[in-house]
């Protein structure tokens, strides 16, 4: 399978590939009243309007002065969201018998990828937003 | 005959009594002198050729003992053991000639070196002897009765006298050869300082010239650094460019590459080409911030030739006001050099 990889505070994460639309430089974010803390705020793209998530927050990191330079566009069922990131990295080719699930909990993910482990968001983890 | 030499002193050697001395002047002081003493005298170049005439010579000497070829080897021959003397003592040396009279011979000097000799006297300490007279009228082969009345209307003068002109004598043309070897040494001295110094306006003036080039090209360069600089920011700002270039294209492969996925299999050859995209964004990336470090370099380089350039130009600036100021003193070192040449020039003609 293909990870798309990613940075957040000069770490490195990984996100399946399929599970990934788009990805877009940064543009200008519309904040929403009343929402969610991870939610910035609204997008447009493509003729869509997409919340955006600051990333960071949901993978439990609480460093919220991130410069989000990147979205990640991701398709979850018929909904799509944009993750704020740093930067993106690259895209990486994996066996996906090296994806290790931590305490038997399938949502968290890590995957060794040249002796790096990389936290891997996967579909669950990203439905329960 | 005024010579210089290598290391631009007179030649001694060949310095001759009118170089340094007026010979009317000389002429004129012995002519009364050997009135007012009733003593003759003639000055003769070291040689022994006359310069003056002579003054107040007596016929005794002229008519009558230089008249034969005997009588005039005699007088010669006793002319040359005086001046010989004198020269040899560097004083004035008083001897009786072949002829009995006393004659005195006084050098003329330039330090120690003879350039002359005045020679005098033809005068008797006492009466004359008839019978000596006689004899030696015999031996030159003049006529006796004429010689011995030609004798004794020389005049009879005590010793101390003659001694005594002969010593004026040698004080006074001493000194003038004296003033006359300085106002020369005066005169050769300034003409050389003037030439010197023209010379030295001459270049000092190229020198000043060249130096104002110097200046000019220095703002020259200058200018041209700052295009260099000016260049360099250009180039810098083209790499921005290329660096954002860069990073679209890694969008536009890590996009390519997302769709190659989502198309499987199908999409495996179009997966590689989004894989080339991406390294292709990467070198241009690294290659631009490669460029970007160089361009930095030069700027740098460019600061620091910028700041000696400065340093050059002020240094310049500072050697071309000097210069200048050099070049005016010696405008004004040159016309008091004129001024003296002309002046040791005009008094030369004095003494």
């Amino acid at each position: 399978m293909q990870i798309l990889t990613f940075l957040l505070n000069d770490e490195l994460f990984a996100i399946d590939i399929t599970l990934v639309d788009t990805i877009e430089n940064k543009m200008p974010i519309t904040p929403v009243p009343n929402c969610k803390k991870y939610v910035i705020g609204l997008i447009s793209n493509r003729g869509s309007v997409i919340p955006v998530i600051n990333t960071s927050l949901i993978l439990n990191d609480n460093n919220a002065n991130n410069i989000f330079e990147k979205f990640i566009i991701i398709n979850l069922g018929n909904e799509k969201l944009a993750l704020a990131v740093n930067e993106i990295d690259d895209v990486l080719e994996i066996e996906e018998k090296t994806i290790e699930n931590i305490n038997n909990d399938e949502d968290f993910s890590i995957v060794n990828v040249n002796s790096n482990v990389i936290t891997l968001l996967t579909y669950k983890q990203l439905k329960k937003i | 005959m005024i010579r210089k030499l290598n290391n631009g002193d007179l030649d001694l050697t060949v310095l001759e009594i009118k170089d340094v001395i007026d010979t009317k002047l000389l002429q004129t002081f012995q002519d009364n002198f050997a009135v007012g003493m009733n003593i003759a005298s003639i000055t003769v170049d070291k040689d022994g050729t006359p310069v003056t005439k002579s003054s107040s010579y007596t016929s005794f000497c002229m008519e009558f003992t230089q008249s034969t070829k005997v009588g005039e080897n005699r007088c010669a021959l006793s002319h040359k053991k005086g001046g010989e003397e004198a020269a040899k003592n560097l004083k004035p040396s008083i001897y009786t000639c072949h002829a009995g009279l006393i004659d005195f011979a006084a050098p003329i000097l330039i330090g120690d070196y003879l350039i002359g000799t005045i020679l005098g006297g033809q005068v008797l300490t006492s009466e004359p002897e008839e019978e000596k007279y006689r004899k030696i009228a015999n031996e030159i082969g003049v006529n006796e009765e004429g010689y011995v009345d030609a004798v004794k209307k020389i005049s009879v003068t005590n010793e101390k006298n003659v001694t005594a002109a002969a010593e004026v004598l040698y004080i006074v043309a001493n000194a003038l050869s004296k003033a006359g070897y300085e106002k020369l040494k005066l005169s050769i001295m300034s003409q050389t300082l003037s030439e010197n110094f023209s010379q030295i306006s001459a270049t000092m003036e190229e020198l000043s010239a060249s130096s104002i080039n110097v200046t000019n090209n220095q703002h020259n360069l200058s200018d041209e650094i700052v295009n260099v600089k000016k260049i360099s920011i250009e180039i810098n700002t083209i790499l921005d460019s290329i660096k954002s270039i860069a990073d679209e294209t890694k969008m536009l492969g890590l996009n390519a590459a997302i769709e190659a996925a989502r198309a499987g299999d199908a999409g495996r050859g179009f997966g590689v080409v989004a894989t080339e995209i991406r390294t292709l964004s990467q070198n241009s990336k690294e290659t631009a911030i490669k460029i970007m470090d160089l361009t930095n370099k030069i700027q740098e380089s460019v600061d620091k030739t910028m700041d000696t350039s400065h340093a050059t130009l002020e240094t310049t600036e500072q050697q071309s006001a000097a210069i200048q100021e050099v070049t005016s003193n010696l405008m004004e070192v040159t016309t008091l050099a004129d001024e003296l040449n002309s002046m040791a020039n005009n008094n030369k003609s004095y003494s």
